[in-house]
């Protein structure tokens, strides 16, 4: 896999934990705040979150539990967990380095 | 009650809907905010599924993870679990520590015992042979008849035109060869081989290299191979060894190689192979079958294809034979495995004591099963409880297992000290010539059999209770108070009976092979081997040229030996009596036609003096005299067999003066006048009846038996009876030779003691190892009516209270308690009989002297298990009958 489709990847993945240290949402509601935070700057295909969450959920970072949405509707809630605070930690520490490195370059003062 | 993961997981049965039902969300909650934004509704649905991208895509891809994610959690479940019940059960046995220790012995016996059998097999027969393509390698002899014998030079020959073999190689094994190194030779056992020998076993020298074809031939055959014992043992492994020159037999040889360690299978295989080179004259001695051959069979060549292949060879052979003395139909050919011919008897026997190691075993596991049922009542209640909060039956069961099999890798790992001792004891007391047997050692194909068996054996006696105590009786057993109730019962009498059944058929096997050896050890052997010493010497052929000779030097040997202080007589002889190797002839007497079959018998050359010494008695006539010398009358003596089988009708006594044809010189007189008659000895093996013999002067030895025999005879001295006296024999009898030639090597002298020993070796094995397994399993099944019977009055103290308070004598009680006992006993009693009479049968062919259904041994060991079973209910019974009648007032 080429590190660029990697660093997307993580940085989708770190988002998506960020989203989640507020407290449980459903995929909905996390896309619409990445939208939101973001101002429609990522444009990535709303879909394209729901694979990661489950990837996540699969490697134990979320955790999801079926709930009630604000409308009355039957959602399945992701909850962040340790191990996935860690993980976003990590990624955070990570993109850090990364922007550090590639900051000069492409930003010259 | 269920914890939380109880309903998600049984809605997450299918991530399809899952991942169906929560992307349907998000286009909905999409569509409505774009809704809102003013857009219809056909509008927003569609750019709602623009902005979601492929969604046959994404949900395709959500299956997979969500259905890994699922795998995962049941996996991490199950492990977690696991871990759970591993350490609960090792708090709970080490809670209960009397049961656990009673437990873990008992298994650590069955499994252990077992464990140690393994290990022999495993070595003698379940390995292959350290060589490649070991199945491919075949013996080839001929028959006669249908009887086996030896290959002569020609048939060799014949052999190797078979196609279904592509090597072929003969072999003169157990050979005595003189090795000189510095000033004192030294008898060795060797080989002469053919060049193919080796390549026939695949066998490749571990230094240097093995003798080529035309090395293997006369006048050229001055080289040799030693096997990496001797290399160790004569040259201390030093790589020099090979180039060197060394004398073997009188003349100089040089080592071309060494063999690897591999190529000695047993204590007393070939040091040392010589070129067998082979001059043309053998290619026609027909009447000289002496060799061994061996072959490689063609890959995919079965052994019926060898064998219907080599049978053509054979006659196409035996047609070239100047004068038959059979009908062509009667030569015939046999081909057998190589691993077979080897260790084909030591597994059988191996074999039976698995058996027999195997029902210790499953006693083991009665008992075990038993423990456990007991344990399992006594903690009804918890289980209940337990059941009661919503552990499912099966999850009860698992946490019940897995405690068995926590005992069971205890027990194992116990078992693996039971199994290094009763494999020392095994080493111990089996016959030296197994091959193979002393590599069995503790290694890991040993520890994983051992562990195996362990996890088996925890099956088997844990799942029966376990499953038994996850029954749900809830309401009852909390009713109860946990006393358990009565129908419980009924499992373990079956279970002793099953012991007591499996003990029976051990001891009956155990007892008959044990009575066997018995009577074995008491067979007389029809010679008196106390105080006797016997040595092989090889004249080389260098310094004892021709018979003359040869018989002169062995003359002096024995008038020399006779001089030796202490020594009462002193004689020669072909053959030691038991020492497994013989000669046979057909004999013929004089006026008597032939039939079909003609007579074999047994073949000695023995000195005057040879009787006395072995003290066998003369039935009628004279011993062999020193004036029957080679200038003299053909005579001989015959044992009392050879007389009945020649002359039916009339008395051994009247054979006196009669002639027999038999071991004839060349140009010589066909016949041979008996002069004398002796008693039968066993000479084969003490299980076998004596055969026919006869006896011929060395003296009047035909020239072309020397060669045969490698000038090789027999002395035997006598010495005082007592015990000891034989072997200090070995040092003046060594010093005599000497002085009559100082350069010939004594080969280890053997008392006639020893030779008694070796034959009895396999029933002092059998003796030792079912003695000993027989009494495990008596203590074991003792150990099982105890605790059974012991079990039954806890369970009764209040019935017995009961009973004593309304006037029950304690005799009484003790006769309630004894029925209720003794009856799986006698059941077991009847099921083992019935048992043994059927598994005797296998055994049949190593019994001697008693029938396989021997009422002695089916009586005495029934009577030994009743009092064995009686004494293991007498605590308990006592017990109930001091039981005090005020507990019938308590406890309820």
């Amino acid at each position: 896999m080429p590190p660029s489709k990697d660093r997307l990847h993580g940085t989708l993945d770190a988002l998506v934990l960020k989203t989640l240290t507020f407290g449980p949402r459903h995929g909905y509601a996390i896309v619409r705040w990445l939208r939101e935070q973001t101002h429609d700057a990522l444009s990535v295909e709303e879909g394209s979150v729901y694979p990661a969450l489950y990837r996540m959920e699969r490697d134990g970072w979320i955790e999801s539990d079926w709930g009630t949405s604000e409308l009355g509707r039957k959602a399945k809630f992701y909850q962040i967990t340790d191990k996935g605070r860690r993980q976003l930690r990590a990624e955070t520490k990570e993109f850090a380095t990364f922007v550090q490195a590639v900051a000069p370059l492409l930003l010259p003062a | 009650m269920s914890r939380r993961p109880r309903w998600p997981r049984l809605w997450r049965a299918s991530v399809e809907d899952e991942v169906e039902s929560e992307l349907a969300f998000h286009l909905e909650m999409t569509t409505r905010e774009l809704m809102e934004q003013g857009m219809s509704l056909t509008n927003a649905r569609t750019e709602a599924e623009r902005r979601f991208g492929d969604s046959a895509a994404i949900n395709a891809e959500c299956r997979r993870y969500g259905a890994e994610r699922d795998r995962r959690a049941v996996r991490a479940e199950y492990l977690d679990e696991l871990r759970q019940d591993a350490t609960f059960a090792i708090r709970q046995l080490l809670r209960a520590r009397g049961f656990t220790i009673v437990a873990v012995l008992t298994l650590a016996l069955g499994i252990g015992a077992t464990a140690a059998v393994f290990s022999a097999l495993d070595a003698v027969a379940l390995r292959p042979l350290p060589y490649a393509n070991a199945d491919r390698i075949v013996v080839v002899h001929p028959t006669r008849k249908g009887e086996p014998t030896d290959p002569s030079p020609p048939e060799y020959l014949g052999y190797q035109a078979v196609p279904a073999f592509d090597r072929v190689a003969a072999a003169v094994l157990q050979a005595g060869i003189t090795l000189r190194l510095g000033d004192v030779p030294e008898m060795i056992g060797g080989g002469h081989v053919t060049a193919d020998y080796f390549a026939v076993f695949g066998a490749h020298p571990l230094l240097g290299r093995t003798f080529t074809a035309d090395e293997d031939s006369p006048g050229r055959a001055n080289v040799a191979v030693i096997s990496y014992r001797l290399w160790m043992s004569h040259f201390n492994g030093d790589r020099a060894a090979v180039g060197r020159t060394v004398e073997i037999d009188g003349t100089p040889h040089t080592i071309l190689g060494v063999m690897p360690k591999a190529f000695d299978l047993t204590s007393g295989s070939e040091d040392i192979w010589t070129p067998i080179a082979f001059s043309s004259d053998d290619a026609t001695k027909y009447g000289e079958h002496y060799l061994k051959v061996y072959a490689r069979l063609r890959p995919g060549v079965t052994l019926e294809q060898a064998r219907a292949a080599t049978i053509p060879a054979e006659r196409a052979v035996a047609e070239r034979i100047p004068q038959h003395t059979l009908k062509l139909t009667e030569y015939g050919a046999d081909v057998h495995r190589y691993r077979d011919d080897l260790v084909g008897a030591y597994q059988s026997l191996l074999l039976v004591l698995l058996g027999a190691v195997s029902f210790v075993l499953l006693i083991a596991c009665g008992n075990v099963a038993n423990l456990l049922l007991a344990r399992a009542s006594a903690r009804t209640k918890e289980l209940a409880i337990r059941a009661a909060l919503g552990a499912g039956r099966g999850r009860i069961v698992r946490q019940l297992l897995t405690e068995s099999l926590v005992l069971a890798v205890t027990g194992a790992l116990a078992g693996l000290a039971v199994a290094y001792g009763l494999l020392r004891v095994i080493l111990a007391v089996s016959p030296e010539d197994i091959p193979r047997l002393d590599q069995a050692t503790i290694d890991w194909r040993v520890l994983a059999f051992t562990l195996g068996t362990g996890m088996v054996s925890a099956v088997f006696f844990g799942l029966l209770p376990a499953v038994r105590a996850a029954r749900p009786q809830l309401q009852q057993t909390l009713r109860e108070g946990g006393r358990g109730s009565l129908t419980r019962d009924r499992l373990r009498p079956v279970l002793v009976a099953a012991e007591v059944a499996l003990a029976i058929t051990l001891l009956v096997a155990s007892g008959l092979l044990i009575r066997s050896a018995w009577k074995m050890q008491h067979v007389d052997p029809g010679f008196d081997p106390r105080g006797v010493l016997t040595a092989r010497l090889f004249l080389p052929e260098a310094h004892y040229p021709t018979p003359a000779t040869i018989i002169n030097g062995f003359s002096a040997i024995r008038d020399e030996a006779a001089r030796i202080p202490g020594v009462s007589s002193a004689a020669l002889t072909s053959v030691v009596p038991l020492s497994g190797s013989s000669m046979q002839s057909s004999v013929e007497a004089e006026g008597r036609p032939i039939d079909d079959k003609s007579p074999q018998a047994n073949l000695r050359f023995a000195s005057s003096g040879y009787f006395a010494t072995m003290r066998i008695p003369f039935i009628a006539g004279r011993d062999i005299a020193t004036s029957d010398n080679a200038g003299a009358p053909g005579v001989m003596v015959i044992n009392e067999a050879l007389a009945r089988m020649l002359w039916p009708e009339s008395d051994p006594r009247e054979a006196i003066g009669r002639n027999i044809a038999g071991v004839a010189p060349k140009n010589g007189p066909k016949y041979r006048s008996v002069v004398g008659v002796v008693a039968n000895i066993h000479d084969g093996a003490l299980s076998e009846k004596p055969a026919p013999e006869f006896y011929i002067p060395y003296t009047q030895t035909p020239e072309l038996i020397w060669p045969l025999i490698q000038r090789s005879l027999v002395v035997v001295v006598r010495g005082p009876s007592t015990k000891g006296a034989a072997e200090a024999l070995a040092r003046p009898l060594g010093r005599a030779v000497a002085r009559v030639d100082a350069s010939l090597p004594l080969t280890e002298a053997k008392s006639l003691d020893q030779f008694m020993r070796a034959s009895l070796a396999t029933a002092r094995m059998n003796t030792v190892l079912l003695s000993l397994l027989g009494g495990i399993a008596l203590v074991l099944a003792m150990v099982g009516i105890y605790g059974v019977v012991s079990y039954f009055v806890n369970q009764h103290v209040h019935e017995i209270g009961v009973r004593l308070a309304l006037g029950a004598t304690p005799g009484l009680i003790w006769g309630f308690v004894m029925r209720r006992g003794l009856l799986p006993i006698i059941a077991g009693l009847a099921v083992g009989i019935t048992l043994s009479l059927l598994t005797t049968s296998l055994i049949r062919q190593q019994l001697f002297g008693v029938t396989a259904h021997d009422p002695l041994t089916l009586g005495g060991v029934g009577s030994l298990l009743l009092v064995i079973a009686v004494l293991a209910m007498y605590v308990p019974a006592r017990r109930a009958m001091r039981v005090p009648p005020i507990i019938a007032l308590n406890e309820s």
